[in-house]
């Protein structure tokens, strides 16, 4: 009988490592002298087995071998590793059991040993249970035993002709898949783990981790469509609240906003205070229900009081005073010019000064319309912009620039932007219509977009940090912490963004600390159209830090500027000096 | 420039203030349900290229227009997809 015991410590790594968990022999070793005995825990790593035989010939190996070390107990004797159990642990992952190859050594009268070999399969949390030699099911543990020895070559081109070879055998399952997939990811081939990983999704749609890593890379690559649906099929097989907050970022960025309420919903079923599914909830609302977005925007401003959470408040604060006003429901058959004469009645009905043909914006060149403008009694003064289709990324362009203009004109001093749209309007609007002071710097900052004019635009960057987020940034690349943190302000867990006159700011305030840390660093022309501007370091080298900004606003602290050019500087530093001098301090 | 090139900018222009950015069909919308489809991919390519640093250092402050300009009268799921997007359709007009 297999001590279950023995395996508790295994049956945790097995759940850590899963298919990549090293065998394990428990060997008992004997003194000869006192005949006492001791297990002792062996690792194998990278060894592949076809059958039980093969395992039993690796463990009489180590039975045969010799040991330096004395018994503990009478301390004479040198350990011999021929003890009576004996016991060889092979994991599978996709039996979530490990294997134990048992054997029993007795000693004969006339000096003879014989070895008695069974084996158990002990299921994680299960009872162990004998199983033959010849039984199919072993075949699971051959396989994850090869993909083992696969993995175990350090260089990428062996391991990837190991798993080409597994494949041309026809053993392709989603787990040999999963595993090669794993490889490439953490070879850094991303693109080609993605690829691999749908295969073996193909092959095996029920592997939520995988699901879930995999729609983590769509969502890195700005297919957020195509990460929703991963996430939801994660979900739908793990349940909880672990994939909730992914797939609410993902739905919002794919504008998926039926699946982005279920989502909140779900997720606020767990956890009401949830500052995230709660914000996600007044996205997917419109000017259709009115209180209904007012209750959300309620809902939300308490919460984020409660969290300390000072700018999410004030947006809720405000949208529910601004959606106090007499605002009647959009009726989702009303036009705008429709609805426009609806309001203006609902609006002087409750005593409001309303203007029906305001002068539009003035933009620089541009003269933007705007659909609307009352005063209520108390002295408010709303400029409304009606949105009857889809807030896509042009109408949200258009909007910013209008707020903008509201914000400089002399004539509506003090004046609120005010959106409505029978579609959800995106977070960054609803934000920029809040007029928090974090919003308001996004919303009013000039800076040099073309990433030339870098003096004006870190001298821009130290004062906004400063007046701001009270941040003094001394050019260290500890001070990359801080830009991480202002960053995080508008990351707004996946639903903010920030104009690109703000990203270039930061980003020439990131490059100079790149510039003063790598000697021979420096900015050029990028080729792509997605890369403007690079920091071309001397090792051959480039950094693209504009890119790695949006990179955090889309997904987080996992696209951590302070890491990026510190491991950037940290490259650069142990590259070869060149002939010319230009290598790294 | 057709919505048959859907992975094609047709035109970025600066006009009166704004960017605008321009779909040109001068064929036919046949066959209806493939151009419509098409129509709708080339809308998601002038999405990702306001999202592109190469527009952004350039037009990032001015307001945006979508539009459509065809030569002939387009089915009316093209006006559907027009309106959902806010996208300005500029179409022939019948003298008679």
């Amino acid at each position: 009988m297999v001590a279950k015991a023995l395996f508790k410590r295994e049956e945790e790594l097995a759940r850590v490592y899963g298919t990549r968990k090293v065998d394990v022999l428990l060997q008992s070793l004997r003194c000869p002298e006192c005949g006492a005995e001791g297990l002792r825990r062996r690792r194998y790593v990278g060894m592949g087995y076809g059958d039980v035989a093969a395992v039993e010939k690796r463990m009489l190996q180590a039975i045969a071998r010799r040991f330096d070390s004395s018994c503990r107990k009478c301390e004479t004797g040198k350990l011999q590793g021929d003890g009576r159990a004996h016991m060889y642990a092979l994991y599978s992952d996709a039996e979530r059991s490990h294997l134990v190859v048992h054997l029993g050594l007795t000693r004969e009268d006339d000096g003879r040993v014989r070895v008695r070999r069974r084996c158990w399969i002990v299921p994680l949390d299960g009872t162990s249970q004998p199983i033959e030699e010849d039984d199919e099911r072993l075949h699971a543990w051959w396989l994850e035993s090869r993909v083992r020895q696969a993995l175990q070559l350090r260089d990428e081109a062996s391991v990837r002709k190991a798993f080409v070879q597994l494949a041309d055998q026809g053993i392709n399952t989603g787990l040999v898949l999963r595993e090669h997939a794993h490889f490439l990811l953490e070879s850094g081939l991303n693109a080609e783990a993605l690829a691999i990983m749908q295969k073996s999704l193909a092959e095996d749609p029920e592997q939520p981790e995988l699901l879930r890593r995999a729609a983590l890379l769509y969502a890195g690559y700005g297919n957020p469509g195509a990460a929703a649906d991963l996430f939801v099929r994660a979900h739908d097989l793990i349940g909880g609240d672990t994939v909730l907050p992914d797939l609410i970022r993902a739905a919002y960025q794919a504008r998926r906003y039926g699946m982005l309420q279920v989502a909140a919903d779900q997720l606020l079923e767990r956890d009401p205070e949830n500052l995230l599914a709660l914000k996600a909830l007044v996205c997917c609302q419109s000017a259709s229900r009115i209180r209904s977005l007012q209750g959300a925007w309620q809902s939300l401003a308490r919460a984020a009081e409660a969290a300390g959470d000072r700018t999410s408040a004030h947006a809720g604060r405000r949208w529910s005073e601004m959606l106090g006003s007499a605002i009647p429901d959009w009726e989702a058959s009303l036009s705008a010019r429709a609805y426009a004469r609806s309001l203006a009645e609902s609006l002087e009905n409750a005593g409001c000064d309303v203007e029906t043909s305001p002068s539009p914006l003035i933009a620089g060149d541009a003269n933007i319309p705007c659909d609307l403008e009352f005063t209520t009694p108390e002295g408010d003064r709303y400029v409304v912009f009606l949105i009857a289709g889809q807030v896509r990324t042009h109408v949200e362009r258009t909007l910013r620039a209008a707020f903008a203009a509201l914000a400089a004109d002399p004539e509506r001093t003090g004046a609120r932007p005010l959106p409505l749209s029978v579609q959800p309007l995106p977070w960054a609007i609803m934000r920029y219509a809040a007029g928090d002071s974090v919003a308001a710097l996004d919303l009013g900052l000039d800076a040099d977009t073309t990433l030339s004019a870098h003096t004006e635009n870190i001298a821009t960057m130290l004062w906004a940090a400063e007046r701001y987020f009270g941040m003094l940034l001394d050019f260290t690349p500890d001070s990359l912490r801080d830009v991480d943190a202002i960053l995080e302000r508008y990351h707004e867990s996946g639903l903010g963004s920030a104009g690109f006159p703000l990203q270039c700011a930061i980003a020439s305030y990131v490059g100079e600390v790149v510039l003063r840390e790598v000697e021979g660093a420096a900015w050029k022309d990028g080729d792509a159209e997605m890369d403007p501007r690079l920091i071309q370091l001397p090792g051959g080298g480039e950094v693209n830090v504009l890119g790695k900004i949006g990179k955090y606003l889309r997904n987080g602290s996992e696209d951590s500027v302070y890491h990026f050019a510190t491991t950037a500087i940290e490259l650069a530093d142990s590259a070869e000096p060149t002939d010319s001098g230009g290598g790294a301090k | 420039m057709s919505v048959e090139r859907t992975e094609t900018i047709d035109a970025a222009t600066a006009r009166d203030g704004y960017a605008v950015l321009s779909i040109h069909q001068f064929d036919d919308w046949e066959p209806a349900d493939e151009r419509v489809e098409q129509l709708r991919h080339k809308l998601a390519t002038y999405e990702r290229f306001l999202a592109t640093p190469r527009y952004l250092a350039h037009f990032h402050a001015l307001p945006v227009r979508i539009e459509l300009v065809t030569s002939s009268p387009p089915p009316e799921e093209v006006r559907r997809i027009c309106r959902q997007w806010n996208v300005e359709l500029s179409e022939p007009v019948d003298d008679e």
